[in-house]
């Protein structure tokens, strides 16, 4: 399914930040809802003092980090197990997302270096504009048919 | 003679097609562009409806949804419409209609003998009426029913498809007549982000109507013709015809119904039928327009009695003759244009206006039609069709032939949705109508509605109510057939706030919202009352504007689409092994897994034994898992749970019961300390969500001093519940790097090893009392577990089982489930749990326990019934009495929560709350059932199967 | 419909979030200390107040963080969000604007405050 962490920790700390930094090879984002990546990995910003990392080989990752953070008040957490990617083709995402997603999805309001957690419908999700042009989603997996059903309902609007 | 009432040109009509329409079975004829109001009319089709209560002849009164009579039923089975508009349905080929409240039509109604009775049905009457004899109430209610309502529901599913749509954007324009487009190009100029939404098919509102109105040195529609080219053209701009914006909620929410087929023949409609848009914009522009008033006088309901301004429009805009000989009554400049686009289509026009001068007849004048000043009509005649008006004038009375009655009484602002967004309106005298107020939000009124008139409307002198004959009917509110008499009665009965009054004569309660008799009435009633108009105020005006369809609201969240439907990674197998499921929260969780022939009974006894005498499997993934790591974790389990945690030993488990803060249970599960600061939850299935909230938020906002992190694993990992004496024999035979003999892996503990290749934890834990382990491995991958575990298992017969053989196994041990057996409302202590609640420490709920109501010694307290006949399943939900012959009311004792058939103790076995009830042991209670039958159970210990527990101890 | 702004996200649709009721409601520090309807004052015993009140929001479908906000329970408008442990700041209106009405588009660039 995907190869996903969750990294806990406190980014006031500098030893945690460097430790991390170590490992991922970039700087954790630390300004709300933005993204880094590089090496293969992104690192999305969920929280005051929660990451979401994607990783090559989430097992392999978990374990260099633990070693790095060892003695720092952390947590990295598997979670890939559970989480589906999707990625919603440029020409249509923001029109299929906006039937049942309330957050202002206007390319200038929301664009790549930039992630958001919000609804679609009943389902939490995450959403990460990349520099394609496409829209990148990440879903429980056990909401994503939800989430497969609602975007393949949507049409273009009505031609003015 | 088809169309006889058409114009030979004019109006905005495609002449060269023509559409077949049917009005209640007659066949008719119209143009692309008609609604259907103006195509009957054009037919010479007048008289189209019955009033609601009195059953009077009604004709077409207004050209837009401000429409009280034409009331129609549209098309029929499953694209049926109640109360439609005639007004507002553009007309299709093949469009089929019928006129709703008379029978067999409104030609002949036999309901009008209500008509007769008419003197003793004022406002109110069936609150006065109908009350004696008081047993009879419900049967009359029943025919009161029968008679009342206007349209028919459809009795089929709705057969279409609806949308939701959010769009934020910087200004949205509600009405798209000349204010509105006028603000839309001033802002899509400026770059912004532009939403211009109208109700009608074209936009251009009033202008469309109004050939000869002048703008800008162009005609109307030269001004128009641009002002949509200019608007097409920009991308930033969005333009939604057939679309009602129909509530303005806080923080500039507005919603608007789209309506994308209702234009369409019913052959040709597979699209999205309606879309919602939901808009947050950052300022609202409102030109929605005035709605013009009627005058209030005798018979002024009379089918041929219009507003002014739908004369014009019906005129100039459908290209109908209205009729031969028409009367203006008018109290403002405005109906002066109507006169004149009347005299144009053939028709000999008098106006008949009440104020003492004005110049705006000069006009008219020279065009040659009469112009009596200071009168009024204060009859109409005629009563399917009018004949003829009386008219006084200098104190005589005179009579004036005409089939044709044109009304203007004034223009009111349409400030609904300035009311909705917040916005009071304000009664202006000058103006004689409420216009905007101060505005609660972001947003300005532009336009008419905004009391800014630009032909004639201004100059108004107010006639709330011309003085008529005795007896005779002066309608106010013409769909729910209120008179100025019903307001004078509700005044003289006591009510004096407009809301009273509004809701006891049932001014404003139909379809039509009042559009055109609120005001009227308001002002009537200021005069009934002594005071001024503006203290009397006028009704809050609330969403809708005007009625959206229920499948518009409901969007594409039906059926599946309703609630997610959440399945784990082993479904498929399930599926494949002929399970049947039920739901759990959002889960669909397998229920039985029935062979060949087999009933839910006959397969749950077979599981059920399967995992007392052998082994049988189950998934688990539902349950909720919460990782929990940090220096404070233990803690912070032993502030959430009643039970201590700080000695838990790594590698141990331990079931823990978390309580809410008011002492009552909320949830269970086994927790797991992984290392000395990590630990693993589970939650129930339904609970995961609420378990993960309650910590974050302890945590965060009265705690966020302590050390500890909370992330969600529910789904990562996948869980295979393994049960029964074969167990371990076939845990061995997959899983590598662990000893399962009994010293080495006690019960209550937990292990790592690799089963299938796959990294896996397993914990020797049981909610059946029997030898047990539950393997979790990542979720993704857990087919492979799963397959391993069926193969290894196949010597030994092993047994998928489902929830219900769970519930049962769980149950002969007296296990809870919360949510079946708790249900919010009971402590542990009711449950017989006082070993889990550990003195010495605080947690959440200890408190809640030592309260006076939670000591009590009648509470209800867990049990087992044994029924008196051991076939018998007493039902879930039964009410447990002591003697069910006792005299009503019988006091109560508790109820049945758990039940079931125990096919290892071959007789049925239940759980109950009962007062007292661990005291009564023995006691016999009998359960009286709503059929008739009594039953009969004896109350004995909850634990039915190994109280000592020895069966999972091998 | 309001819309609210998480300290950490910036202004976003009410229906990302979930609403915990009056702020500021500390757990008794010694419970045995008090009475039975002290205790119970605690428990269920809310303001309710007509105009200004201090209530959480979680934004639960977004970062999970809780937090506290000044609401006007009439006219419904927010005057602010702070974080738990702080105290409700005064936010004064920029002139000219609707009370409380400033709506900005971006989900993450707006009035939100990053990690640090």
């Amino acid at each position: 399914m995907s190869e996903h962490l969750n990294l806990r920790g406190n980014p006031s700390d500098a030893a945690f930040l460097a430790a991390v930094r170590g490992v991922l090879g970039f700087e954790l984002p630390l300004v709300a809802n933005t993204t880094v990546s590089g090496g293969g990995n992104v690192a999305y910003w969920l929280g005051p003092d929660e990451w979401l990392l994607a990783t090559k080989d989430s097992a392999a990752s978990a374990r260099v980090l633990l070693h790095a953070l060892a003695g720092t008040f952390c947590a990295v957490t598997e979670v890939g197990g559970g989480n589906e990617v999707l990625v919603l083709a440029a020409a249509t995402a923001r029109e299929a997302l906006a039937g049942e997603c309330p957050l202002d999805l206007d390319e200038r309001a929301f664009g790549p270096g930039q992630c958001a957690q919000t609804r679609l419908a009943h389902a939490a999700i995450l959403l990460r504009p990349l520099e394609s042009g496409d829209m990148e989603l990440v879903v429980r997996r056990s909401f994503a048919d939800h989430v497969r059903q609602h975007l393949s309902l949507a049409h273009p609007p009505e031609a003015r | 003679m088809s169309q006889s009432h058409r114009l030979p040109q004019g109006g905005r009509i495609d002449r060269s097609r023509t559409l077949r329409f049917t009005f209640n079975g007659r066949s008719h004829e119209g143009h692309p562009g008609d609604t259907l109001a103006s195509a009957l009319l054009a037919n010479g089709v007048t008289l189209v409806a019955r009033s609601w209560k009195y059953h009077r002849p009604r004709g077409i009164v207004a050209g837009g949804v401000e429409e009280p009579n034409a009331i129609v039923q549209l098309e029929t089975g499953a694209r049926t419409i109640p109360n439609a508009r005639a007004t507002e349905v553009e007309l299709y080929d093949g469009l089929v209609a019928a006129s709703v409240n008379c029978w067999p039509g409104p030609g002949l109604d036999l309901m009008a003998v209500t008509g007769l009775f008419s003197r003793i049905m004022p406002a109110g009457f069936y609150y006065k009426t109908f009350m004696w004899p008081k047993a009879l109430w419900m049967r009359y209610e029943h025919y009161i029913r029968k008679a009342s309502g206007l349209g028919r529901a459809p009795e089929t599913n709705d057969p279409d498809r609806y949308e939701k749509r959010n769009a934020w954007c910087d200004v949205l324009v509600a009405g798209g007549g000349r204010a509105g487009l006028q603000a839309a190009l001033e802002a899509g100029r400026a770059g912004r982000r532009v939403i211009l939404a109208d109700e009608q098919a074209e936009l251009g509102g009033a202008l469309l109507g109004d050939a000869h109105r002048v703008l800008d040195g162009a005609s109307a529609a030269q001004w128009l013709q641009k002002a949509f080219a200019e608007l097409a053209a920009m991308p930033n701009v969005q333009l939604l015809p057939r679309s009602t914006v129909f509530g303005y909620h806080d923080y500039n929410f507005l919603t608007i119904a789209q309506r994308l087929t209702d234009h369409l023949p019913l052959a040709q409609r597979a699209a999205v039928r309606e879309r919602v848009w939901r808009v947050r914009a950052r300022e609202v522009v409102l030109a929605t327009g005035a709605i013009e008033r009627p005058l209030v006088f005798a018979d002024n309901d009379r089918p041929g009695v219009m507003l002014a301004s739908a004369a014009s429009r019906y005129t100039s805009r459908y290209g109908v003759r209205l009729g031969t000989r028409a009367v203006v009554f008018t109290n403002n400049n405005s109906a002066y244009r109507a006169a004149l686009d009347l005299q144009r289509s053939g028709i000999t026009v008098t106006v008949v206006d009440s104020r003492p001068a004005s110049s705006a007849a000069d006009g008219v004048k020279a065009a040659g039609i009469e112009v009596l000043f200071g009168a009024m009509v204060t009859q109409a005649l005629g009563r399917r069709r009018v004949t003829g008006v009386r008219v006084l004038k200098d104190g005589a009375q005179r009579t004036l032939d005409c089939d044709l009655l044109a009304l203007s009484g004034g223009w009111s602002p349409a400030v609904h949705l300035h009311a909705h967004s917040g916005g009071r309106p304000v009664f202006d005298e000058a103006k004689a109508c409420f216009v905007p107020g101060k505005a609660a939000q972001a947003q300005r009124s532009v336009g008419a509605c905004n009391g800014d008139f630009s032909r004639g409307e201004e100059a108004v002198q107010p006639l709330w109510l011309v003085p008529g004959p005795a007896g005779a009917k002066q309608f106010v509110d013409l769909q729910s057939d209120v008179t100025a008499a019903d307001i004078a009665l509700a005044a003289r009965e006591g009510y004096r706030s407009i809301e009273h009054v509004k809701r006891y004569t049932a001014l404003g309660f139909g379809t039509d919202q009042g559009k055109l008799g609120n005001i009227n009435g308001m002002a009537i009633l200021a005069k009934e009352l002594g005071q001024s108009i503006a203290a009397t105020g006028t009704t809050t005006f609330r969403p809708n504007y005007t009625p959206v369809t229920f499948g518009a609201l409901a969007g594409p969240e039906l059926g599946a689409l309703f609630e997610p439907i959440r399945t784990t990674t082993l479904h498929g197998w399930h599926v494949a092994h002929g399970a049947l499921f039920e739901n759990v929260g959002q889960w669909k969780r397998p229920w039985y897994f029935p062979k060949a022939g087999e009933d839910l009974h006959a397969a749950v006894n077979r599981e059920c034994l399967a995992a007392r005498n052998a082994v049988a499997i189950m998934d688990a993934s539902t349950l909720g898992k919460i990782d929990i790591q940090g220096p404070d974790a233990a803690a912070f389990l032993n502030l959430v749970y009643t039970n201590a945690w700080l000695k838990l030993g790594v590698g141990k488990c331990r079931y823990g019961l978390m309580l809410d803060e008011n002492g009552m249970v909320m949830d269970d599960g086994v927790t797991t300390r992984l290392d000395e600061n990590h630990f693993l939850m589970t939650t129930t299935t339904g609970g995961a969500a609420r378990v993960m909230a309650w910590l974050e938020r302890w945590l965060q906002t009265e705690w966020p001093h302590m050390q500890v992190y909370f992330t969600s694993v529910t789904e990562h990992f996948a869980t295979a519940a393994v049960v029964g004496p074969k167990s371990r024999a076939v845990l061995q035979a997959v899983c590598e790097g662990v000893d399962f003999a009994q010293e080495a892996f006690p019960f209550m503990a937990c292990k790592e090893g690799t089963v299938a290749g796959l990294p896996a934890r397993i914990m020797r834990i049981s909610f059946s009392g029997e030898l047990a382990y539950e393997v979790n491995v990542r979720a993704d991958r857990a087919s492979a577990m799963w397959d391993a575990l069926w193969a290894a298992g196949e010597p030994f017969g092993i047994t998928p089982y489902g929830t219900e053989t769970m519930h049962v196994l769980r149950a002969e041990k007296g296990f809870i489930i919360v949510g079946q057996d708790t249900d919010g409302s009971v402590t542990p202590v009711d449950l017989g749990m006082d070993w889990i609640i550990a003195k010495g420490k605080d947690f959440l709920g200890r408190r809640s326990l030592l309260r006076s109501d939670t000591r009590r010694d009648d509470r209800k307290h867990l049990v087992g019934l044994l029924a008196e006949e051991p076939a018998t399943v007493l039902p879930e939900g039964a009410q447990v009495v002591s003697d069910a012959r006792a005299p009503v009311p019988v006091p109560m004792l508790g109820h049945v929560t758990s039940s079931y058939f125990s096919a290892f103790l071959r007789r049925s076995i239940a759980m109950a709350l009962v007062k007292n009830g661990r005291n009564r042991m023995g006691e016999k209670v009998e359960l009286p059932l709503a059929d008739g039958r009594v039953l009969r159970a004896t109350i004995s210990s909850p634990v039915f199967v190994d109280p000592e527990g020895a069966r999972q101890n091998v | 419909m309001l819309i609210i702004t998480c300290p950490w996200c910036g202004p976003r649709d009410q229906t990302e979030f979930a609403y915990g009721g009056e702020a500021h409601i500390v757990r008794p520090k010694d419970p045995d200390a008090l009475t039975d309807a002290e205790w119970g004052d605690y428990l269920f015993m809310r303001r309710n107040p007509r105009g200004r009140h201090l209530e959480q929001w979680g934004h639960a479908f977004g970062c999970r963080r809780w937090f506290n906000v000044e609401r006007d329970t009439v006219t419904y408008v927010i005057k602010g969000s702070y974080l738990p442990g702080e105290s409700p700041p005064e936010i004064p209106l920029s002139p000219g604007s609707a009370p409380g009405m400033e709506i900005s588009l971006s989900p993450g660039r707006g009035p939100g405050r990053g990690s640090t």
